[in-house]
């Protein structure tokens, strides 16, 4: 309990301190973070959807699209965030609906459309997530799906991501810049 | 548009904003170009809707559920009734002019509305929401006199303090100054926000907006008048301010307690924390809550 203490006092300073950075919300991290984990439980995805709800698709193809979305956030230079934003959308949705595999690379373009739009400053247009699927879909279907996707996240957007606490963390750590970027690389 | 309704399986009374998207184009490829193409669910009201799905508190304004159907959006909330600044508006001058009883009143009605505009901010500070949009008119009324924030078009979830953010946020009149300083994408984080309701307070005070600047140096015009030109700016802000700054008349601070007349010296010194240059000496709404000028009971004596 003494080290939790010594802990918690650590992180305490270390926001005090931030107070006078330009950050300026020192005051209100603990809380932000505690809210955070209780988000994150609600929002999370169920861990066995794959067997439990798909039946077309399975691990592999997921692991396929989402190698597939990394490229696209570089390829039109999207946050990291957004990122981890669009997988936890992916996963949320085949968590509730079974979805076809032909259809699988469109629920994925939609979740980043979503997050772009949650996220970015300059959010990609419709038309440019159409042409990354080599127009695979029209930017019709991309719009219906949206409709689908977000009546079935019930509009809860503000998902918690890995992200969110690694920030944190390497704030609390004073991790230079490379630190934190090989972290996001392993998560 | 905004309409009132009820649900025939609850009973509950609720609003309902009816936002009609843009006619799609599709279909029409020649116009495609000029009108711009479909873009789905405008990304404002995303945001609003995601952030408001996010909040529980009773002075945040509870959205209830949201549908979108063929380019149609509904958002449906708690039924509450006028904002604050339609309220303001309605009551007659007398209620600004001092030694009347019911300029008495307007100042009890302040500290009781204040309290909440300050909850609302804290409890959503608190959760990490930047609001970017505090003023009167997004501070609705319920009938029980509970203040319900809304207005979250141009909030956002925002975790990672460093990183630059839009410029374009906040109605000019309560646009804080690192806001207007700070270039086109300017540092800022939740200090914006409480700038935003000092500015609020002293409309619930005078009846009058404090700074009603025509653009955005007219406006830093407007606040440099009152509160006195910073005669070191690299110092008074926490950036680089832009060099132009050097060449606006040097005005000296005013006494705020004569602007707000009839307001008590505690409300004024509360006032003063809230409009302070430096982001960060800027006091927090957790702080502000703590404040002398809440202190005792202050409920509201009926008129």
């Amino acid at each position: 309990t003494e080290t939790t203490m010594r802990n918690s006092d650590l992180v305490i300073a270390h926001d005090q301190s931030n107070r006078n950075n330009t950050d300026g919300c020192g005051e209100y991290a603990i809380e932000i973070f505690e809210h955070l984990i209780n988000t994150e439980r609600r929002l999370s995805p169920s861990f066995n959807y794959m067997e439990q709800v798909q039946h077309d698709i399975n691990p592999t193809m997921r692991g396929i699209l989402i190698d597939w979305l990394v490229e696209v956030a570089e390829e039109y230079k999207l946050s990291s965030e957004n990122l981890f934003l669009s997988t936890n959308y992916v996963d949320r949705f085949l968590s509730v609906m079974p979805v076809l595999r032909s259809k699988l690379q469109l629920v994925g373009v939609t979740c980043m459309l979503i997050a772009s739009k949650y996220e970015e400053i300059n959010a990609p247009q419709v038309e440019d997530f159409v042409y990354i699927t080599d127009s695979t879909y029209s930017a019709q279907e991309v719009l219906q799906m949206e409709v689908v996707i977000l009546h079935a996240l019930k509009f809860n957007l503000t998902a918690v991501t890995p992200h969110n606490f690694l920030t944190r963390l390497c704030s609390l750590l004073n991790h230079d810049q490379q630190t934190k970027h090989l972290c996001e690389y392993l998560t | 548009m905004v309409v009132k309704c009820e649900s025939r399986v609850s009973g509950k009374v609720m609003v309902v904003k009816r936002i009609k998207k843009m006619p799609s184009v599709s279909g029409d490829a020649s116009d495609e170009d000029e009108a711009g193409a479909d873009q789905g669910f405008p990304v404002r009201y995303l945001r609003e809707a995601c952030l408001l799905r996010a909040c529980n508190h009773p002075n945040v304004m509870k959205l209830e559920f949201v549908t979108y159907h063929e380019g149609q959006i509904e958002l449906f909330s708690e039924f509450v009734g006028l904002n604050v600044e339609d309220y303001i508006s309605s009551l007659s001058d007398e209620y600004f002019t001092r030694n009347k009883q019911k300029h008495e009143w307007v100042l009890q009605l302040g500290r009781y509305f204040m309290k909440q505009v300050l909850k609302g901010i804290d409890y959503c500070h608190s959760i990490g929401i930047l609001l970017r949009d505090v003023k009167p008119r997004n501070f609705l009324i319920s009938s029980d006199g509970t203040l319900k924030l809304t207005g979250f078009v141009l909030a956002r979830f925002s975790l990672l303090p460093e990183e630059p953010l839009t410029q374009q946020v906040v109605t000019l009149s309560y646009r804080a100054p690192e806001i207007i300083l700070g270039g086109t994408y300017p540092v800022y984080t939740a200090p914006v926000d409480i700038w935003s309701a000092g500015c609020t307070f002293a409309e619930m005070i005078t009846g009058r907006t404090l700074f009603e600047g025509d653009s955005e140096i007219g406006q830093l015009l407007k606040i440099f008048k009152l509160l006195g030109t910073p005669s070191d700016c690299n110092k008074s802000f926490c950036f680089e301010v832009p060099s132009y700054i050097e060449l606006l008349p040097q005005w000296q601070p005013q006494s705020l307690s004569e602007r707000l007349e009839g307001l008590c010296d505690e409300g004024v010194d509360l006032l003063s924390r809230m409009l302070l240059y430096h982001p960060c000496s800027r006091i927090t709404a957790r702080d502000a809550l703590k404040h002398p000028y809440f202190q005792g009971d202050h409920s509201l004596m009926k008129t």
